[in-house]
């Protein structure tokens, strides 16, 4: 155990607690301070009392340090807090085995650490909490209990544009001004930041902030738009009134230092039309003003103008999704651009479309109805492409990162493949392939994932199957026949095309759990990766928690080339490890099923491979129980609403980009009630979840509590 | 340089009366009067591994039970690392330490220089979780660019930033410059520039920050967290500029002011850009702390202009057939490429007079692989070269090894097979050593499991301090 916090008696604790939080609140009124005191007695105590001191009094089993070795000083009893606070959170305290509170309980004690601990000015883990990772540590249960825990909203927040966005923007002043700027080559515009496909979502709001670096690489691309826009609008006459000019400009560029205020307003509020399309603010008009006109006073013209367009390009709105309530009151719903551009990011990467935006300059957008009528027009209509579904589910599986696990050619070799002929991207496209034909036929949608035997073949744009789609060759490239031969399909290339899916042995096959792409990306250099395979399990279809791995631990399966990985797996089951790895193991060995290429097998060191394996604690008591292989244990979870459940929670956080919170509980009810009865179509639960509240309405709340 | 009394005061509030033991009572006892503080420290690290027979002298061999030392002048150093002959009096070889807590294999990520993993597999390389001994030392040492990060990324020339080694701590990470011409445009501006862009885009940065400022009276909690990172990084690049710009006017960026580098797809031409970078950085003192991180702690590509082979096959000793030679060996030219630039690095530094010595008398530099002796190592064994005494405070001229062992269960034939006692030190207990040897003592770098092992582990190596 390693909690640092030992609760030696109430009196001490609440002595310290006074130390801790009160001291820090001298000038509060006293009536604050005897709620806080009552509330202290009457819920926090019974709860230490109940759940910590059985192990954590004096004397008892978990001496790590006492309360009593402490000082009185407020940062080390705030560090102990925060302690207690991790573990809760973390639930890795209670442990397995003892009594476990409420989540009512946990959640209401936890929200009390916290409000103390930001009444004292003392900063909590809230990175770690917004994790991904985290998600699940919100109750299922109560998510899903149709209780009201308060109205829901996201809170005000930044949320970096993508790189595809911010390309996307860039681009398209671009176009519009007719700057020239090639698309690529070294004149190419690039985002200052990349995010690799990853096997859990990398593009949470609150993961991803704007530094130093970021800024000087903005400011480079800026000042290269900047300077093509001055040359442009120098020569372009002050009467024109197209988008692809600012008039303003022109004008001050023209008249240089003597440019009235009036007309350096004009050049402000034209900029910020054309560029940020949208109004300037008054504020905001009079000081870019006096930017722009200090800028000509110390400038020549052009380099002045240059300048002041750098700073519009350098806005926040450029750089992120600001989302903040409408007239900044404590709960309202995002102001009509703003909101139209979160529906535009969030389900096609892209700024909005002329229909969505014309719509966002109505006085009526911010009506739900409005609102919901623009984002069905969106989902269905199948000539906008929606990169961020595929995306969704290539970081909701993990299968993305399948070419990134390199493969020794000497392992290769032993198993029969030669190096030229193994690419492992083929596996990944054809995987995203099923995505959208799922996507496409949006029925079902996770049940035929989870359950498929089908598959794309050599369907993406990995270059020798692209090249091979050419020239339409009379023979499978090597890397082809390779992927032919994992998948069990028997095809002439004449006969193959790239456009449609093909079955693979049904008994040997069950969706994309079992296709190459999962396996091979959750597989490591020479071997399969069942802990990390049931982990996903556990995490992503039962919505479970797996506590950190404690820092104490040396977590490396031994070399021992005559046992099978199972065999070796002995070494998690002593006690202490296995009260995680019971949550992972057996979700994960039934697919030893398969080699770490992602082959068939039945036999593993010449001995029949053992397939078992075992649902436990999964919170749905009908699908507990022991497991002969991987169909059985898909079949079972992809039967199950809960399941169907966790996959709603999961949509729900990479399409807001957070965690859900309790809160939140009502739209996850309604958006998994879309989802079930449009028969499994993930445009309806999208319809649902962007028409939310927990989607459409920001607060300017600190977050505290269950949050 | 720092007084004898800031000193202990420092040794006292960091490391606890209770740790100041009979080594840092000596070294306080040593100081008298003034304590001269290094000027100037760089970290050099490299991927996939620092092999032991890339690291140890021909002459030794791994196997014994005690910590062994041997004078570097007695020894031959391996091919590898040839190039730090000529400064073998100042040289430091550490065996030994280990770093299986960070999870070295393929790259720890910011484990490397922080001692502490921020997860496993793609987490170690997401996820700053704590301060960097790089960032750590750098707040002692400030200069107009407090922490200089210089990457290679290996066959993918295009990168031009990655956040990958260094942090101020917990979801503050430090972005290391990948693209030499755009590193050299932020140090030394625009070649040619008639008027002092330095200035000219403080002002562009004051007048933005407005608005960013503006906006963070809307948000709340952590939320307004991540607009303050926003906000400290327009401030610090102000504030950066304006001192840029005083130096820009007195005409002393120009002196030492490198080539400008020849945008190239090829590593190893990367790596010679950024080390002349770094070398003009330290003159100029633009910068008194410099990162540079090839590989990324990570996989890379390819090592172009080195092999065509990936980075990965060749961390796994498989032969390139075009050149004729085993991945070890072309690991082997990459790491004395490497090696030897930062040698020419510490020539520049030594040819410039400072303090009636020279510049490389006040410099230290830290030569170790961000994924421990070899690719898929298990942080068994983590060697360091390390070149500068800290001022007499570091022993140089020495190899210090802890106790070292064949591994009892070799695997393949790709790797080189060496466990370190599990008793050693690990590598935080190195940069806990280098810290007290700066004058900024603490208790432990990074080791919050620090009250469940002996301090011998975590606490300040005495075989590396006079």
């Amino acid at each position: 155990m390693n909690t640092r916090l030992v609760y030696v008696s109430l009196g001490v604790v609440v002595c310290l607690t006074r130390g801790l939080f009160v001291s820090a609140q001298s000038d509060v009124d006293v009536s604050t301070t005897a709620r806080t005191e009552s509330r202290f007695q009457d819920q926090i105590v019974p709860f230490l009392e109940t759940y910590c001191k059985s192990c954590h009094g004096i004397g008892k089993a978990e001496p790590a340090l006492t309360l009593a070795e402490l000082s009185s000083d407020d940062k080390v009893n705030s560090q102990n807090w925060r302690g207690v606070l991790a573990k809760l959170d973390n639930r890795e305290m209670p442990p397995l085995g003892a009594d476990q509170p409420s989540a009512i309980d946990r959640e209401a004690t936890s929200q009390w650490i916290k409000e103390q601990l930001n009444k004292v000015g003392e900063s909590w883990d809230s990175s770690a909490r917004n994790a991904p990772v985290r998600g699940n540590h919100v109750d299922h249960e109560l998510l899903f209990s149709g209780r009201d825990f308060g109205p829901a909203y996201t809170p005000a927040r930044l949320w970096r544009v993508s790189a595809a966005a911010y390309e996307e923007f860039m681009y398209g002043k671009i176009r519009q001004f007719k700057l020239g700027i090639r698309s690529y080559g070294s004149e190419r515009i690039r985002s200052p930041w990349q995010l690799p496909y990853s096997r859990e979502f990398s593009d949470y709001a609150s993961e991803h902030r704007v530094g130093d670096a970021d800024i000087e690489f903005h400011i480079r691309n800026a000042t290269q738009l900047a300077r093509a826009m001055v040359t442009r609008f120098a020569r372009r006459p002050s009467a024109a009134v197209h988008s692809d000019s600012i008039p303003g400009i022109h004008q001050v560029i023209t008249v240089g230092k003597s440019a009235s205020t009036p007309s350096l307003r004009v050049a402000v509020t034209q900029s910020f039309e054309r560029i940020l399309g949208r109004s300037a603010s008054r504020d905001e008009t009079e000081r870019f003003a006096e930017f722009l006109g200090q800028c000509l006073r110390d400038l020549e013209p052009e380099r002045a103008v240059e300048q002041f367009l750098v700073a519009v390009l350098l806005h926040p709105d450029v750089l992120y999704r600001v989302e903040l309530p409408q007239d900044r009151v404590a709960r309202e719903i995002m102001p009509p651009l703003a909101l139209a551009r979160a529906i535009a990011l969030t389900l096609t990467d892209q700024l909005p479309d002329v229909q969505l935006h014309a719509a966002a300059r109505t006085a009526w957008f911010s009506e739900p109805a409005k609102v919901r009528q623009e984002v069905h027009r969106i989902l269905y209509d199948n000539a906008i492409p929606k990169p961020r579904l595929v995306g969704f589910f290539r970081e909701y599986f993990g299968y993305a990162t399948a070419g990134e696990v390199f493969k020794d050619p000497k392992t290769l070799n032993s198993a029969g493949i030669r190096k030229q002929a193994w690419d492992a991207e083929i596996f990944v496209s054809d995987a995203d392939r099923v995505v959208e034909w799922a996507l496409s036929a949006d029925t079902q949608v996770l049940r035929t994932l989870l359950t498929t035997p089908m598959t794309f073949i050599a369907s993406g744009d990995s270059k020798e199957a692209a090249r091979f789609r050419q020239k339409r060759q009379p023979k499978f490239p090597n890397s082809v026949r390779t992927t032919l031969e994992i998948y069990e399909i028997d095809l002439a290339a004449d006969a193959w095309s790239a456009n449609r899916p093909y079955e693979m042995p049904g008994d040997h096959r069950i969706g994309i759990l079992t296709h190459p792409s999962w396996l091979i990306a959750h597989s490591a250099n020479f071997d399969n990766q069942p802990i990390q395979r049931g982990r996903w399990i556990r995490e992503r279809l039962l919505g479970g928690a797996i506590p950190d791995l404690p820092v104490s631990v040396n977590a490396m399966v031994p070399d021992e080339p005559h046992s099978t990985l199972r065999q070796r797996l002995r070494v998690t089951t002593d006690d202490y490890c296995w009260n995680c790895h019971r949550l992972m193991d057996p979700l994960g060995l039934p697919f030893e099923n398969y080699d770490h290429l992602g082959r068939f097998r039945l036999t593993e060191l010449n001995s029949l491979v053992d397939t078992s394996g075992e649902i436990l604690e999964s919170g749905e008591p009908e699908l507990d129980g022991r497991v002969r292989n991987p169909r059985e244990l898909i079949e079972r979870l992809a039967r199950s609403n809960r399941v169907e459940q966790v996959f709603v929670r999961h949509v729900f956080r990479y399409f807001l980009g957070r965690n859900e919170t309790l809160q939140d509980g009502p739209t996850l009810v309604a958006a998994h009630n879309a989802y079930t009865s449009s028969e499994g179509s993930m445009n309806a639960l999208l319809l649902s979840l962007l028409t939310s509240d927990s989607f459409l309405y920001r607060s300017t709340h600190t977050i505290t509590g269950s949050r | 340089m720092i007084k004898r009394r800031r000193f202990l005061k420092g040794v006292t509030a960091g490391a606890g009366s209770m740790l100041f033991s009979p080594v840092l009572q000596s070294m306080a006892g040593k100081i008298d009067g003034d304590y001269v503080l290094p000027k100037r420290v760089v970290f050099v690290l490299f991927d996939n591994g620092f092999h032991e027979t890339a690291s140890l002298p021909v002459e030794m061999d791994v196997g014994a039970d005690v910590i062994r030392r041997r004078a570097l002048s007695e020894l031959t150093l391996p091919a590898d690392i040839a190039p730090f002959d000529r400064l073998k009096e100042r040289l430091t070889i550490v065996h030994g330490l280990r770093g299986e807590h960070v999870y070295p294999d393929h790259g720890a990520g910011f484990g490397a220089l922080s001692g502490v993993a921020g997860g496993v597999g793609r987490e170690k390389h997401r996820r700053a979780v704590a301060e960097s001994i790089d960032a750590a030392i750098a707040r002692q040492l400030p200069g107009v660019f407090p922490l200089l990060v210089l990457g290679i990324d290996p066959g993918n020339a295009s990168t031009s930033t990655a956040v990958v080694s260094s942090a101020w701590g917990p979801g503050r990470g430090i972005a290391a410059q990948c693209r030499p011409e755009l590193a050299f445009e932020s140090l030394f501006g625009t070649i040619g520039a008639r008027r002092n862009d330095f200035r000219t885009r403080k002002s562009l940065l004051d007048f933005v920050t407005g608005d960013v400022k503006r906006l963070r009276t809307e948000l709340a909690g952590p939320e307004r967290e991540q607009l303050d990172y926003h906000l400290g990084a327009l401030e610090s690049l102000s504030k950066r500029d304006g001192e840029l710009a005083e130096m820009y006017d007195r005409g002393q960026l120009e002196t030492n002011i490198p080539k400008l580098p020849v945008k190239s797809d090829l590593m190893r031409e990367t790596v010679t850009a950024q080390f002349e970078i770094a070398a003009s950085a330290l003159v100029t003192g633009l910068t008194s702390v410099v990162t540079i991180t090839s590989g990324l702690c990570s996989i890379g590509k390819s090592y172009s202009g080195f092999s065509n082979m990936s980075v990965h096959a060749l961390g796994h000793n498989n032969k390139d057939t075009d050149l004729n030679l085993m991945g070890f060996e072309i690991l082997g030219r990459v790491r004395r490429h490497i090696a030897e630039q930062a040698v020419q690095l510490l020539e520049k530094l030594r040819s410039i007079p400072e303090d009636g010595g020279t510049m490389l008398d006040n410099t230290l530099l830290v030569f170790t692989s961000d994924s421990a002796n070899r690719q898929h190592t298990q942080g068994e064994n983590w060697p360091f070269v390390i070149v500068g005494n800290l001022g007499g405070r570091l022993r140089a001229g020495d190899l210090v090894m802890y106790p070292t062992q064949p591994a009892a269960q070799p695997r393949g034939d790709w790797a080189f097979h060496i466990a370190g006692a599990k008793t050693n030190p690990k590598i935080n207990a190195l940069y806990c050593t280098l810290l007290h040897a700066i004058g900024a003592p603490r208790e432990h770098f990074n080791m919050p499991s620090a009250n469940k092992m002996s301090v011998s582990q975590y606490g300040v190596l005495p075989e590396l301090l006079t």
